[in-house]
């Protein structure tokens, strides 16, 4: 049955330890995670949440950088070890990172990493680099506007762009992106985001897109998890989850996106968080402090993942 | 490479002043080879002369000619400067990135061997090796002995500088650009580790120099071979200061101050020219 | 009554590194007003000049940044400045925190990190008022209590609150002495969606409270939606477009205007967006005529040979296109895509 999936993350936890001696402090990052993508239906998997939700933490799990405390991650039937070799994961697998400056080293031209990957993962002979071109043309780059660029000689737009490039040239079958379109400005957001519509689509690319914004979210996901303080709240297809959220804190979310026209305004007023740790570590439900609908129980005790209409809501109101 | 130096030269005046106080006293060492004198041989020319056309910077009171004598000194100590600044670089960067990149036990080890060099009182163990070597002690020897005292706080320099480039994102692409470990240090992290090092090289030059001129003054140091701490050492020995001559004892005192502030200059200059963010603001510039 | 008047405004970045010099013309030619107890927004893309504007209304002019020509007035209840003809930087001090402030952005910028928050408030009051310990209690108190923050947070360094927290703390530090405009640079960006939420409506709160005028600047054009009065819109160092909020979210007048708004993705609605085509041009080497035209679907030869003014549509409606001189174009704006 595995060998149907693409990627399986089963129940995955994994846990910081800050500090050294006898001051130490444990938190959970990432809580009981799981989900798991199809071999041969694309999809664009949303993982959605604020800062501190352990989103990257997802990513970097997945991508190999960190080692999950408990639980699996699996890949085509293979786990994903720490980051040793696994040439064969490196090609399938590829990262889109938030800042398209720090994804290139800012003294060597862009081209050297198209070159580099192309020469590490096909025949090739040397002066000509098909991949590269191709992978250009796909995202909608010509190759003049790289051609001996460094990084700062590029905007944050064609330079992400770029990365998207450099991410395609092995023909992977999975993408993390990483807040991919947080750093370009709203305007030009659109083209990226439109980018992964069409990778998926025609390319036939699973893309695992990882944001806060969810906007850009509704706009081009298939299914989406909103996750809070490490743990997943509400699983389901993104229609679903957006247009009619269960879950107080995804209905939260949704009423606090600013919608770009004057004649919404918000009515009422919110409660902020004060400290982050906080929450981290509270017994009960992670959400019980700002939750307009909490009751004793949900102080006492974590409360498991209940389907409800085609989703997973980890809520005790949906017991 | 011409241009870059051009373009140093023009417009910062530490660069020009360090430049040229190196580029003149390295054509000394050169011209140095010519000398008609050999450097060791005592009354060679007659005593205490006053500058002349013949001796231009007369001679001293063992009977030498001061020009050549510092010439031959410039040379000395400047080569000393370099294969002590080299053997002590070299030692630092591999130290350095090798326990930056291991980690774990290997650079906990490392990093207190360094740390042990680091807080080791060099001076005294430098005078005890001097002493013991000192039959044997010529320039290469000295460079050996100074080099590997010279590397301990560059080590962690540059340990550190790698630690923190391991951790940024373009190391992370360029993993998955399918880059091995080598590599990546050669391609993403050396150009941010060449401008610590050029600036520390000089820097340990300027270190050397001095430590050699210190070193002779207490005697443990090649008496015969001249370098502008020994040049320093007979003049004191011979009252050069209170026989009022000034020509032996300011010679080598001036050429080790200007080539000292040269040097000074040229290294703050190129550490800044090298730094990475003023080479972006370069770039941007176009 | 305007309560700050911009008139032809040139601010430049004027570099010389190693010998190579460039001038970024940041600022060109801006001129707008502000009235009173309005919230006027200033939106536009990364590298259009807005924070640059902001820097030099708010006196904040430091080389490479130099003014090259125009007024900045300042019409207060009692006098009235041009701010560029202080000279002097404490006149220009004493004018920041009292009468205007700045919310910049990256809130741990004005929070000094290794001092307590106290310090940083005490720092603000007792360089402008002459209060007494307790006076300078009461009148903290009541100004957090107004902003629903707690008085526990002046005993906290700033590295133990969360962002959003920061974020607030700064907005009330910048806004504790009452000033009578307030400047904000891109205040919610690199904020999560939900503490975006509480500082847009701490911002509102503050606003009506002590009844000042604010300036926003911010790329986010849902931010100016929810906050705004009127707003104008930059390019490439000069103002596009300018008008009141709602006419201009649902008839924009200019063709990048209508472009940024309908490459805005929105909840609920899955349709397809087209962003704006091209990228926004160099300062330091714009285009020739109408900055826009390289990327204008409706440019036209007179587009690349002249510099559109910005000329009064109607009453509150400013643009700068030729085309809309000719005769009032539709575009499409926000109301356009609702299904």
């Amino acid at each position: 049955m595995n060998s149907e999936k693409l990627l399986v993350v089963d129940n995955v936890t994994k846990v910081f330890t800050k500090g050294q001696g006898f001051v130490k402090s444990k938190i959970e990052a990432v809580s009981r995670v799981s989900f798991a993508l199809e071999r041969n239906r694309p999809e664009i998997f949303t993982l959605a949440g604020e800062s501190g939700s352990g989103k990257s933490t997802v990513a970097k799990l997945i991508l190999g950088f960190e080692i999950p405390t408990t639980g699996s991650i699996v890949y085509k039937g293979n786990p994903v070890g720490g980051l040793k070799g696994k040439r064969e994961f490196i090609k399938d697998v590829q990262p889109i990172f938030q800042n398209p400056f720090e994804t290139f080293n800012p003294l060597k031209k862009v081209q050297s990493y198209f070159h580099d990957t192309e020469r590490n993962f096909s025949k090739f002979s040397p002066g000509k680099y098909p991949l590269t071109e191709r992978a250009l043309e796909l995202v909608g780059l010509t190759a003049s506007e790289i051609k001996d660029k460094y990084p700062s000689e590029m905007s944050g737009g064609q330079l992400q762009r770029a990365s998207i490039a450099r991410a395609l040239i092995t023909n992977p079958s999975l993408l993390i992106a990483d807040e991919p379109v947080s750093m370009i400005d709203a305007s030009l957001r659109m083209s990226v985001v439109n980018l992964f519509k069409r990778l998926k689509d025609e390319q036939k690319v699973s893309i695992i897109y990882i944001t806060h914004d969810l906007a850009t979210a509704y706009y081009i996901s298939d299914r989406i998890a909103i996750m809070l303080r490490g743990q997943f709240v509400e699983v389901g297809a993104v229609k679903k989850v957006l247009d009619e959220p269960l879950h107080p804190y995804s209905q939260l979310l949704k009423a606090s996106v600013p919608a770009p026209d004057p004649e919404t305004r918000w009515s009422e007023d919110i409660t902020l968080s004060d400290l982050e740790t906080r929450e981290y570590t509270r017994k009960g439900c992670k959400f019980a402090g700002r939750c307009p609908k909490a009751f004793d129980l949900c102080r006492e005790q974590e409360p498991e993942h209940h389907a409800v209409d085609d989703r997973l809501v980890k809520c005790h109101l949906y017991a | 490479m011409f241009r870059v130096i051009r373009d140093l030269y023009r417009n910062d005046g530490r660069f020009a002043f360090g430049f040229t106080v190196l580029v003149f006293f390295v054509v000394i060492s050169f011209v140095s080879l010519l000398s008609p004198y050999d450097m060791r041989a005592w009354n060679a020319v007659p005593r205490d002369l006053r500058p002349s056309s013949k001796y231009p910077l007369g001679t001293n009171s063992i009977g030498q000619d001061i020009m050549w004598q510092a010439m031959v000194a410039t040379k000395n100590s400047l080569l000393l400067g370099v294969i002590a600044a080299t053997i002590s670089r070299v030692i630092a960067i591999v130290v350095g990135l090798l326990s930056g990149y291991k980690g774990g036990l290997f650079d906990r080890i490392v990093m207190v061997l360094t740390d042990s060099f680091i807080i080791l009182p060099m001076f005294p163990i430098l005078i005890l090796i001097a002493t013991i070597l000192r039959s044997s002690l010529n320039m290469v020897v000295l460079g050996v002995v100074i080099g590997l005292f010279g590397w301990a706080w560059d080590a962690r320099l540059f340990r550190s500088q790698i630690l923190s480039l391991k951790e940024r994102e373009f190391t992370r692409t360029a993993v998955f650009s399918g880059l091995g470990t080598f590599k990546i240090v050669l391609t993403e992290h050396l150009p941010y580790i060449i401008p610590l090092v050029m600036s520390t090289v000089i820097n340990n030059m300027i270190w050397v120099i001095g430590m050699e001129v210190t070193l002779s003054q207490l005697g443990l140091s090649n008496l015969n071979t001249p370098t502008i701490g020994t040049m320093i050492y007979w003049a004191l020995q011979y009252q050069a200061i209170f026989l009022e001559r000034w020509n032996w004892i300011l010679t080598p005192v001036t050429i080790c101050v200007v080539l000292i502030l040269g040097l000074y200059m040229l290294s703050t200059s190129i550490s800044e020219y090298l730094d990475p963010r003023t080479r972006l603001q370069m770039i941007r510039k176009g | 009554m305007a309560i700050l008047e911009v008139d032809n405004l040139k601010a430049y970045y004027v570099t010389q590194t190693f010998g190579r010099s460039s001038t970024v013309r940041a600022v060109d030619g801006v001129s707008f007003h502000v009235n009173k107890n309005e919230i006027y927004g200033i939106a536009g893309e990364s590298g259009c000049g807005k924070s640059t504007l902001l820097k030099a209304i708010s006196g904040l002019v430091k080389p490479p940044l130099q003014i090259l020509g125009g007024e900045i007035r300042y019409n207060f209840a009692d006098q009235q400045l041009n701010i560029l003809d202080l000279k002097d930087e404490k006149q220009r001090r004493r004018l920041r925190g009292a009468r205007i402030s700045l919310i910049p952005q990256g809130s741990m910028s004005v929070l000094n990190p290794v001092r307590r928050i106290k310090k940083s408030f005490e720092d603000v009051i007792y360089a402008h008022l002459d209060v007494s310990e307790g006076e300078f209690e009461e009148l903290v108190k009541n100004h957090l209590e107004a902003l629903g923050l707690d008085w526990t947070v002046m005993h906290t360094y700033p590295h133990q609150l969360s962002g959003g927290m920061r974020q607030r703390v700064t907005i009330a530090l910048s806004t504790i002495l009452r000033p009578e405009i307030i400047f904000a640079d891109e205040p919610t960006t690199a904020l999560d969606v939900v503490v975006q939420r509480g500082v847009i409506q701490l911002i509102k709160k503050i606003k009506e409270e002590q009844q000042n005028t604010l300036i926003l600047v911010t790329h986010d054009m849902s931010v100016h939606a929810t906050l705004c009065d009127r707003l104008a819109v930059m390019y490439a160092g000069e103002i596009v477009e300018e008008g009141d909020v709602k006419s201009l979210f649902g008839s924009p007048k200019h063709p990048y205007t209508s472009m940024l708004l309908s490459s805005l993705p929105k909840i609920g609605d899955k349709s397809a967006r087209v962003s704006a085509p091209g990228a926004p041009p160099s300062l330091a080497n714009p285009p020739t005529g109408c900055r826009f035209h390289p990327r204008c679907p409706y440019a036209v030869d007179r587009c690349r040979q002249e510099t559109p003014a910005l000329r009064q549509l109607n009453e509150t409606h400013r643009v700068a296109c030729f085309l809309q001189e000719a005769g009032s174009m539709e575009l499409q704006g926000r109301a356009a895509n609702e299904q």
